[in-house]
């Protein structure tokens, strides 16, 4: 397998929004607080069905949005406020590098729900979607966004550029999936960097789907714990920016990509296979020359679901032997952000580098898996060594990354 | 802009559905096969260089649910459930699969085992109908009446992993949107999967499903374009698998106003070029590779050794795809292709004006 062949930077500059908090600072903090602000959507959405507490981001008033932004423009809305911060750092990138080649790749699991429901609703309850100052079939800007026009207006609003811009799915695993894919486009010189944005919306679909198939936590997800029930569905964005080695500042490197690993073990729909995320595991591991025994922490994928974590329980089993480095996953704050989960793994994994901490595992008092070596309680102290963060998808889509921390 | 590749994917079959849901496959060195423009689902008529449907254009949604023996021939599990698009892509990656299997057959190198074979699929409709038709029966009946087994089919990925089961393919599952821009992306994730030996191959799979909702707002923008109910896919290689494959050596995305040079073997070589009357990209993806299997015809017939395929989209610009013939590359010098381009945006125009006339 063949390595990059210098690792790829990771920005210190970096964007977040969640049910935390409208910055990556204020999520961090929640994270380590292990606050769990799940609500009800009735509150936020008029006519929302019946489902237990979602992970939802209420505060977008840093962007000037005051009240709750209806479902047809969240989507759009998380793009242009990661966007507007990242802006700074991909303007500093400019000014050191005016020639540099700079790419904008978004990832998502499920892409804009948005304007969908608005149309349904415009269909079967017209004066509701007008209430909410949506214009449904007559509106022609609802309707060119269902035959592809250009999703990356937000952004390149918000970035006051025009950069080249391509939209990658890969269900839950969509931000490892795209960081594999951006990671790889820098290796091979088709660019210099690349601003990476997941993001994924609440979505009735979603929220109904997962209540229906058992995968819904009444209470709000409490991943390995005995009594867990399933995950917590939810929302959020996250921003980063990837580059070739010696493009950034040195002091402006949080972290580095040492190797990617993406495997589609296609083996059922909706559960996950040990042997397809040990096989991704695997490839990241080999490919950053980097070994089981050196990984200081893991970020798993972690939803709460029975069958997520038995497997990832097995994988721990089939890649550390008995006991598995300090682990954690973030979903017992941040909630399933789906395909925007594993980019606030990557931003926990770079802010350990930097503070010397893991954030335990909110929620989660009696943990089923003995070979998992779990922060729970409080925040974990970790070395700042190589970091592994996963994630699993819809269909077997399976990923990993190993990070490195700055200056490495 | 300007990506040229050193060692690009080489294409060696293009496959397809028909509007019976049949499945069309030309691979590399029988693309001169006189029935190949007439089963194609879209010809490319050289007059004006719009995309055509060469069955009667589809007015409204076609008829569903599909087949049983359509949903059965694609391997989709719980097919039922599955969108017509992830039944399209199942049915055109099992004999792109096939079509690898046999080449490796005839040229004696072992069975590549499915973890070096990848899949992306590119789709702007993938989860259009089956969004529709569970929101509906929640908005209108109950959320409880809504149909629980549409939930994987929900999200753009279902398609690609549904391929992914269906030709024991896991090196790879990317899905891309955005029409023509999504497949010039998924040919360059070939090039970076092969380069960093993630994969010896790629099945690039175009599929878009016709669906009520987007037929209606079509018609609601007066927008008639060549809405092709199907897939079309490319079998991509890191190496050859035949002499007569092709291989992509330059692509160029660039903006409105703005074109490249053309090197004079491409511009003498075999070409394709459509326009698109404006932005929106529903129901283009299918359009490149087609446009592969129409150009590859012509460079068989003709014995060139370059071709170039060209799509003017009004309101964001250019695509342009470079590719020369395995077997007869020789004779092209190592050239891309394609270069930055000297000159203005008035004389581009004027050089496109002058070449249409001739």
């Amino acid at each position: 397998m063949k390595p990059y062949q210098r690792p790829i930077d990771i920005s210190v500059h970096q964007a977040a929004i969640s049910n935390l908090g409208n910055t990556w600072v204020q999520c961090w903090q929640g994270l380590l607080q292990g606050k769990r602000p799940f609500i009800d959507a009735h509150e936020l959405f008029p006519g929302w069905p019946a489902c237990p507490p979602v992970s939802a981001v209420t505060d977008f008033a840093r962007y000037g949005h005051t009240g709750v932004p209806p479902l047809v423009d969240r989507f759009n809305l998380l793009l242009g406020c990661i966007a507007a911060d990242m802006r700074p750092a991909v303007d500093a990138l400019f000014e050191r590098a005016p020639g540099a080649r700079v790419s904008v790749l978004m990832a998502s699991s499920a892409g804009d729900p948005g304007f969908l429901s608005s149309l349904v609703d415009a269909d079967h309850d017209p004066e509701a979607a007008a209430a909410c100052g949506e214009g449904g079939w007559t509106d022609p800007l609802l309707l060119q966004r269902m035959l592809g026009a250009p999703w990356s207006i937000p952004i390149d609003q918000a970035l006051g550029r025009q950069l080249p811009s391509q939209a990658l799915y890969g269900a839950c695993a969509s931000s490892l999936v795209a960081l594999t894919h951006a990671c790889d486009r820098i290796d091979a010189g088709l660019c210099d960097a690349v601003l990476l944005i997941a993001a994924d919306t609440l979505s009735r679909f979603a929220a109904v789907g997962f209540a229906s198939i058992g995968a819904f936590a009444p209470n709000g997800c409490t991943p390995y714990d005995r009594g867990r029930s399933g995950t917590t569905v939810g929302e959020g964005a996250v921003g980063l920016l990837l580059a070739r080695s010696g493009l950034l500042e040195s002091t402006e490197v949080a972290g580095h990509v040492a190797g990617t690993a993406t495997y589609c073990d296609a083996a059922h729909q909706v559960e996950p296979n040990p042997v397809g995320v040990a096989k991704a595991v695997c490839g990241a591991l080999e490919r950053s020359r980097i070994t089981a025994r050196d990984v200081q922490s893991v970020y798993w994928h972690g939803t709460g679901t029975i069958q997520n974590d038995k497997t990832e329980a097995r994988v721990a089993d089939l890649m550390f032997d008995q006991r598995s480095p300090p682990c954690t996953s973030t979903k017992g704050s941040l909630g399933h952000t789906m395909g925007a989960s594993a980019g606030f793994n990557i931003l926990a994994a770079l802010q350990g580098f930097a503070d010397g901490w893991m954030p335990h595992v909110a929620g989660t008092t009696t943990p089923e898996f003995d070979n998992l070596d779990l922060a729970l309680g409080e925040p974990r102290a970790i070395c700042p060594g190589p970091a592994l963060v996963t994630a699993l998808g819809f269909g077997g889509i399976n990923a990993a990354a190993l990070l490195l921390p700055g200056r490495a | 802009m300007i990506t040229h590749f050193e060692n690009g994917p080489f294409v060696h079959a293009v496959g397809w559905t028909s509007s019976h849901h049949e499945v069309g496959l030309h691979t590399a060195g029988s693309w001169a096969a006189a029935a190949v423009a007439a089963e194609a689902p879209i010809a490319f008529d050289t007059l004006d260089g719009v995309p055509r449907l060469t069955y009667p254009a589809q007015a409204t949604a076609p008829v569903r649910p599909l087949p049983q023996q359509v949903l059965r021939a694609s391997g989709v599990a719980r097919a039922r459930s599955a969108a017509a698009s992830t039944i399209y892509a199942g049915l055109v990656a099992r004999t792109l699969r096939r079509a690898l299997a046999e080449s490796q057959q005839t040229s004696g190198t072992s069975t590549l085992p499915g973890d070096a074979v990848g899949i992306a699929v590119v789709s702007s409709s993938a989860n259009v109908q089956v969004f529709f038709d569970f929101e509906s029966v929640g908005v209108a009946q109950s959320w409880h009446d809504t149909d629980a087994m549409l939930l994987p089919a929900s999200i753009p990925s279902a398609g690609c992993t549904a391929a992914s089961m269906v030709t024991d393919s896991h090196a790879s599952a990317v899905t891309l949107s955005d029409g023509l821009y999504g497949v010039c992306a998924g040919i360059e994730h070939a090039h970076l999967l092969f380069q960093h030996d993630r994969a010896n191959q790629l099945l690039l799979l175009a599929t878009e499903e016709v669906s009520q909702p987007m037929t209606r707002a079509l018609q609601a923008l007066g927008d008639r374009r060549a809405a092709y109910d199907g897939c079309a896919g490319l079998l991509l290689s890191a190496t050859p698998l035949s002499s007569s494959d092709w291989q992509v050596c330059a692509m160029a995305i660039v903006p409105e106003g703005q074109t490249v040079q053309i090197a004079k073997p491409w511009r003498s070589g075999s070409r394709v070029r459509v326009h698109l009357d404006n932005r929106l990209m529903a129901f283009t993806s299918t359009w490149m590779p087609l446009a592969v299997l129409e150009l590859m015809r012509f460079g068989e017939e003709t014995d060139k050794a370059a071709a170039l395929i060209e799509f003017h989209i009004a309101g964001r610009g250019s695509i342009f795809i470079a590719l020369r013939h395995a077997g007869r590359a020789a004779s092209l010098q190592n050239g891309s292709g394609l270069q930055e381009a000297p000159f203005s945006v008035s004389s581009v125009v004027r050089a496109f004006s002058m070449e249409a006339c001739a």
